[in-house]
């Protein structure tokens, strides 16, 4: 094979091979910056950031964070990472009632991409209780179920800050979030 | 010497696949044009929003999945946003610093729309000062409005760039349906320099 051909394969084959490893770099980076969060050593600055499971984000402490790519500022996140090697993971999380108000959730696969979405048009309660799995098969007759493709991932809020002054009672009522592992035939 | 010449072909292709891989992990004009399905143009002016609607889905190609989530990690999704951005003024120059520049544009037909500004991916300290959307931008009864960009003077229609270079981003949730059918529907605004 010729010395030219030898390089364009090889090209091709580290860029795609970066192409690919790509979103995994950047969740690497997002693993670190939470591994860090859970330490919680920012909370007079941030406020008590992780509590069992779920990492209460303050937009202005992303300032800093290598994985924070964009935020908008306009939003308060609240991110949860999940294993699902511990089980299907069932999530509670209060929603805002007000429309005037942008909440969605969404969940994503460890390669960042999104397989499950709903805003607070398509939710009627002041609480939406989900269960993220990635077994094709399941069903859950009283849940809503979000079926994913990998085992790990994460599962983000987003609530619209109108006014920033309400950034604390905002907080507080997000926090009632809560993820817990259950067995499939639960 | 054949050993020799696959060694040289393996070390000129990892550097060639990292340098074609390289523009993909931050906002550069080749990355969003290899991904930017969507160029939209505000009328009569040659600066352009780049978008793609497919991000962070299944459908998304792997290019566009590895700088999305460098540029904006786990995006929300078709139909409940569209991200436009755009990295150059009316005249095709990048947005600077030591500009000052005015935002003019129409509202478009969404539940809540924003105008954010960021150094490279980071956020510009004071964060409320670096965004306007439709809840706090002072518009006209047509819904226009003008946002003035700069270091310096502050009113309500104000972003504050701090001095440093930086890229727009434009975030539309939930779009009028219409958009993703007629992408040059969507009213994008024109980023003029002001003065010197």
């Amino acid at each position: 094979m010729k010395l030219i051909t030898k390089i364009i394969l090889f090209s091709l084959f580290f860029h795609i091979l970066f192409i690919l490893a790509g979103p995994y770099v950047v969740t690497y980076k997002l693993d670190r910056d939470i591994k860090q969060s859970m330490k919680n050593i920012d909370i007079e600055k941030c406020g008590e950031r992780w509590v069992d499971g779920v990492l209460y984000v303050n937009t202005m402490c992303l300032i800093n964070k290598e994985s924070a790519r964009k935020p908008n500022p306009d939003f308060i996140y609240t991110l949860i990472p999940y294993d699902l090697s511990n089980g299907n993971a069932l999530i509670s999380s209060p929603v805002v009632l007000d429309k005037s108000v942008y909440w969605s959730v969404h969940v994503h696969n460890k390669n960042t991409e999104a397989f499950f979405k709903r805003t607070n048009l398509d939710i009627n309660k002041n609480k939406f209780d989900f269960v993220v799995t990635n077994d094709p098969l399941y069903k859950n007759q009283n849940l809503t179920v979000a079926i994913g493709k990998s085992t790990r991932g994460y599962i983000i809020f987003r609530c619209l800050i109108k006014d920033f002054s309400n950034y604390e009672k905002l907080d507080k009522f997000r926090r009632t979030t809560t993820i817990k592992y259950i067995s499939n035939g639960s | 010497m054949n050993k020799r010449r696959n060694t040289i072909s393996i070390f000129i292709g990892l550097a060639i696949g990292f340098i074609t891989f390289y523009p993909f992990t931050y906002s550069s004009q080749i990355g969003s044009y290899l991904v930017g399905v969507e160029e939209i143009s505000p009328p009569n002016s040659k600066m352009l929003w780049r978008t793609t609607f497919d991000q962070s889905t299944y459908k998304q190609s792997i290019w566009t999945r590895t700088y999305m989530a460098f540029n904006g990690l786990l995006n929300s999704i078709r139909p409940e946003v569209i991200y436009l951005q755009a990295m150059l003024d009316e005249e095709g120059n990048s947005l600077q610093g030591k500009s000052s520049y005015v935002i003019q544009g129409h509202s478009p037909k969404c539940r809540y729309w924003s105008i954010a500004i960021y150094n490279e991916n980071q956020m510009i300290n004071p964060i409320n000062e670096s965004i306007k959307n439709n809840f706090n931008t002072d518009m006209d009864q047509n819904g226009n409005y003008k946002i003035f960009l700069s270091d310096s003077s502050r009113d309500i229609n104000h972003i504050n760039h701090q001095g440093n270079d930086f890229t727009v981003i434009m975030r539309i949730y939930g779009p009028d349906s219409s958009y993703y059918t007629d992408p040059q529907s969507i009213p994008v605004a024109i980023i003029r320099r002001q003065g010197n």
